[in-house]
């Protein structure tokens, strides 16, 4: 998709336009699911922080400023919207500790079962580099726009983005039939 | 390293994959934003309502409390607590050690170096004192100002300090306290603070306050107020004794009036100096005020050169002990039955 088209629906759909909102939304609505999966690590969770943050959008749209950074403003409402859920589930999670242990025992096995490595690689990262992982391999974004995402320094995310790396290359290594 | 990439991308597609029912929740949620932009709209109003219904009640209490305070609990008020714009946890540390109210009229006493500089903070004009030789006192109004009040008096005996203050009666609310420094001989644990009518409140009964009396006063303006005018003997130039028998049967009456007699100097350790002297009988609220005031016979700034005030009483009455069938001999008489001389008329 052409970048001005983009530009021109944000700007529509700050005036009011409900066509170029959901165009937008429907733009991002995919990189903000796999951000708030690798987060929160559940399909439901994670769907209810993106719709959320688009409520958020929709309510909050008159106060983004920079129309050229509006991606990196609704990631930021997403990862404040993933902490929230975050916290109630663990809350809840805290309530019904011996399901959570067999709901994670059974994923894990599941998953080892599959020989699903990577996965069981990457729910070995902790959450901020989960994050950085998905921003940067699968969503494709630069360091720089990481950082800005994160409240990180450059030089602190192209550190990150090594070591999780080095951990997924570790993990795969020691467990897993297939040698990177 | 593209084997590492294409593992890692693997992710999107399998565990990061997009659910099958995303794209209906994502559909709802835009559907249901209309609903969502209105129930914000809602509890905006409802936090409008909310922040204005606490203005009201808050202005109301305000009020209320202001209401009470003024009208039940005043006197209960300390005197910085009257001053508007003065931090009042200030005259808190001040910690009163007393306070009385009379007609609204609040004092604090200032012993110590620590109190005087808490003071001097807070009020404007606060005089220097040695607190070896004296302290201070601080006054003000409940309501209105100290503008107009003079001190008239300040005495002591065995268990009080007496002061006396005269109110002209000017209260223009410019919140201004005064200032008294009092001798340390004359501090007692007990103070009694007497509010009268102040020198200048004759004026509005028509005559010149003491204060502005020139020294020709007794030659025209005394004749022109309509004043008892006597010689040094006693003997009346102007007006007459039933004159000053008219002011008395006013007050007996309950009006309030006052009378002024001006009579020449004739006592031989006085007459070197001044020429002559000002009696003022203030009769308000059922009592009489007695001023004395003797008026200097050179030109000087300060015209007079008496303690004005003399002192208040219930009656006007002849003096029983004078037998002498040509002097009749007028007095004032205290409420503890004292009597002080007023002026002596001599039938020729």
């Amino acid at each position: 998709m052409n970048e001005n088209e983009f530009r021109k629906r944000i700007i529509n759909a700050k005036k009011g336009d409900e066509d170029s909102f959901n165009f937008i939304i429907y733009n991002i609505k995919d990189d903000l699911f796999r951000i708030a999966k690798s987060r929160l690590l559940n399909d439901d969770d994670a769907i209810d922080a993106v719709q959320e943050t688009i409520i958020s959008i929709y309510l909050n749209f008159h106060k983004l400023r920079n129309i050229s950074k509006f991606k990196i403003w609704a990631m930021k409402i997403l990862i404040n919207n993933c902490n929230t859920i975050y916290l109630k589930t663990k809350k809840r999670n805290e309530l019904s500790y011996e399901n959570i242990v067999i709901s994670n025992m059974e994923n894990i096995e599941r998953n080892i079962e599959k020989k699903e490595e990577i996965k069981n690689a990457f729910e070995y990262l902790n959450t901020d580099e989960r994050t950085i992982v998905t921003l940067f391999y699968i969503n494709q974004y630069t360091s720089k726009d990481i950082a800005k995402l994160l409240n990180l320094n450059i030089n602190t995310v192209k550190t990150k983005v090594f070591r999780a790396k080095e951990k997924i290359k570790k993990y795969i290594k020691f467990d897993g039939e297939e040698k990177i | 390293m593209d084997n590492f990439d294409n593992k890692i991308k693997e992710l999107k597609n399998s565990y990061l994959s997009i659910p099958e029912n995303f794209n209906n929740r994502i559909d709802n949620t835009l559907a249901q934003l209309p609903k969502h932009k209105e129930k914000r709209k809602n509890s905006i109003k409802q936090l409008l309502v909310n922040i204005i219904s606490f203005i009201i009640a808050s202005i109301s209490i305000t009020a209320f409390a202001t209401y009470i305070n003024n009208h039940y609990i005043g006197n209960d008020k300390n005197i910085l607590q009257i001053n508007e714009g003065i931090d009042n946890s200030l005259f808190n540390s001040l910690n009163m050690i007393s306070y009385e109210n009379i007609d609204g009229l609040l004092y604090k006493l200032i012993n110590t170096e620590d109190e005087y500089l808490i003071a001097e903070s807070i009020f404007n004009d606060v005089p220097s004192v040695d607190f070896e030789k004296e302290f201070l006192m601080i006054l003000d109004f409940n309501i209105g100002s100290t503008d107009g009040l003079e001190v008239l008096k300040i005495e002591a005996d065995n268990d009080n300090l007496n002061l006396i203050l005269g109110n002209n009666e000017v209260n223009d609310n410019s919140g201004k306290t005064l200032c008294i420094k009092i001798s340390n001989q004359l501090y007692r644990d007990n103070l009694i603070i007497k509010l009268v009518p102040g020198s200048n409140s004759i004026s509005k009964y028509g005559f010149t306050p003491m204060k502005d009396i020139q020294k020709d006063y007794i030659n025209y303006e005394a004749f022109q107020e309509d004043c008892l005018v006597m010689d040094g003997n006693n003997h009346i130039i102007y007006n007459s004794e039933s004159d000053f028998l008219k002011f008395i049967n006013n007050c007996r009456e309950n009006i309030n009036g006052a009378y002024r007699i001006v009579k020449e100097i004739s006592s031989p350790e006085l007459i070197d100096e001044y020429a002559f002297e000002v009696q003022d009988l203030i009769f308000e609220n059922k009592k009489f005020y007695r001023f004395i005031a003797l008026y200097k016979k050179d030109d000087t700034d300060k015209a007079y050169d008496f303690e004005t005030y003399q002192n208040d009483g219930v009656e006007i009455i002849i003096n029983p002990y004078i037998t002498d069938d040509d002097n009749i001999q007028y007095c004032l008489k205290r409420e503890d039955g004292t009597f002080y001389r007023i002026i002596t008329f001599i039938n020729i």
